[in-house]
């Protein structure tokens, strides 16, 4: 389990970190009946819901936003490859999860793969973190996209800003506002409370 | 002593790629379906020491394609490991009923990968 952490070392430092999934927030419903969920990072959730939204704020991580318009599911996925390039297969293989987990997800929800429509978003060069993080979120994202044969129908990724993402997974709209420096300085307590959930990526069990 | 052959079942490409590049390096020689359908396919004309198959994939998932091949008297068996993002206990279990050998849970590890492979393709 991770002690609690100082709301300031967010998101930098846990941006260096293997990406551990946070637990899920509940949606916040607002007075026009909005569901906005939070998708932080680690993390991935689809939706059905026309009413929802999803939230994330990016620095040098990237947000895969993945539509079915023909049966209005979606969902937001939001990670990092962990490491440094001495392990690249290794790292590779946390960015290919988290794609297959949302993708297959989605298809799950009754989305269909022919019908995705992707857009990225992400992969900021952050002051403070290491050269090269952020671009290397971006290019394995669009590698991906390209090798899987998706449809990506938009990105706007790298620069040196931070961004926040809204994405309605229904309709695939997405609004995306970048973020002043001290971005994350700014954050919302509730965002920086993690806790660590138990994870068996990689566990081998023989029957 | 000729190579180990492996049936890998995947219906992404990169994940495929992967497998061919990690259990390749390790001396195995490696075949690729993209679907449980497609491994059907292969199987027609292969007899591999080992299969591992991912579960969610289209047109066969992987819990049919594991009935498929123990319903190959030829193939009864071979050992076959589930790799999937999957880690529900239920899923497992029902893994394990059709006859697999095995569950990995993605993204693998390249060492608990190879030895569990040598653990099940002993002799």
């Amino acid at each position: 389990m991770a002690g609690s952490r100082d709301p300031q070392e967010w998101p930098l430092e846990r941006e260096r970190r293997a990406p551990q999934p946070d637990p899920v927030l509940p949606p916040v419903v607002d007075a026009n009946g909005t569901k906005t969920l939070s998708v932080l990072q680690g993390q991935f959730r689809v939706s059905d819901d026309p009413d929802a939204v999803m939230t994330t704020i990016l620095g040098s991580c990237v947000a895969t936003c993945v539509w079915d318009p023909d049966t209005g599911v979606g969902g937001m996925n939001h990670f990092l490859l962990p490491g440094t390039e001495k392990n690249r297969s290794g790292n590779l293989r946390y960015g290919v999860n988290s794609m297959e987990l949302l993708i297959n997800a989605l298809l799950q929800q009754g989305a269909r793969r022919e019908n995705l429509h992707l857009k990225l978003f992400g992969g900021a060069r952050m002051f403070g973190t290491e050269d090269g993080i952020g671009r290397k979120n971006a290019e394995f994202a669009v590698w991906y996209v390209e090798t899987e044969g998706l449809r990506l129908v938009k990105k706007c990724l790298g620069g040196t800003r931070g961004r926040k993402v809204r994405f309605w997974p229904g309709s695939g709209h997405a609004q995306l506002k970048f973020l002043q420096n001290d971005w994350h300085e700014t954050l919302s307590p509730e965002t920086t409370t993690p806790r660590r959930r138990a994870d068996d990526s990689g566990v081998v069990t023989l029957f | 002593m000729t190579a180990k052959q492996i049936l890998a079942v995947d219906d992404s490409r990169t994940m495929r790629n992967m497998l061919k590049q990690t259990l390749g390096e390790a001396g195995y020689e490696v075949s690729l379906a993209e679907d449980g359908v497609d491994g059907v396919e292969r199987l027609r004309d292969l007899t591999p020491d080992l299969v591992i198959t991912d579960i969610n994939m289209p047109r066969m998932d992987g819990f049919r394609f594991i009935e498929e091949v123990r319903g190959l008297g030829r193939l009864r068996g071979v050992p076959i490991l589930v790799l999937t993002t999957e880690s529900d206990q239920a899923l497992r279990n029902r893994a394990r009923a059709a006859g697999a050998t095995g569950w990995i849970v993605k993204p693998f590890d390249d060492g608990n990968l190879i030895s569990a492979i040598r653990k099940v393709t002993v002799g």
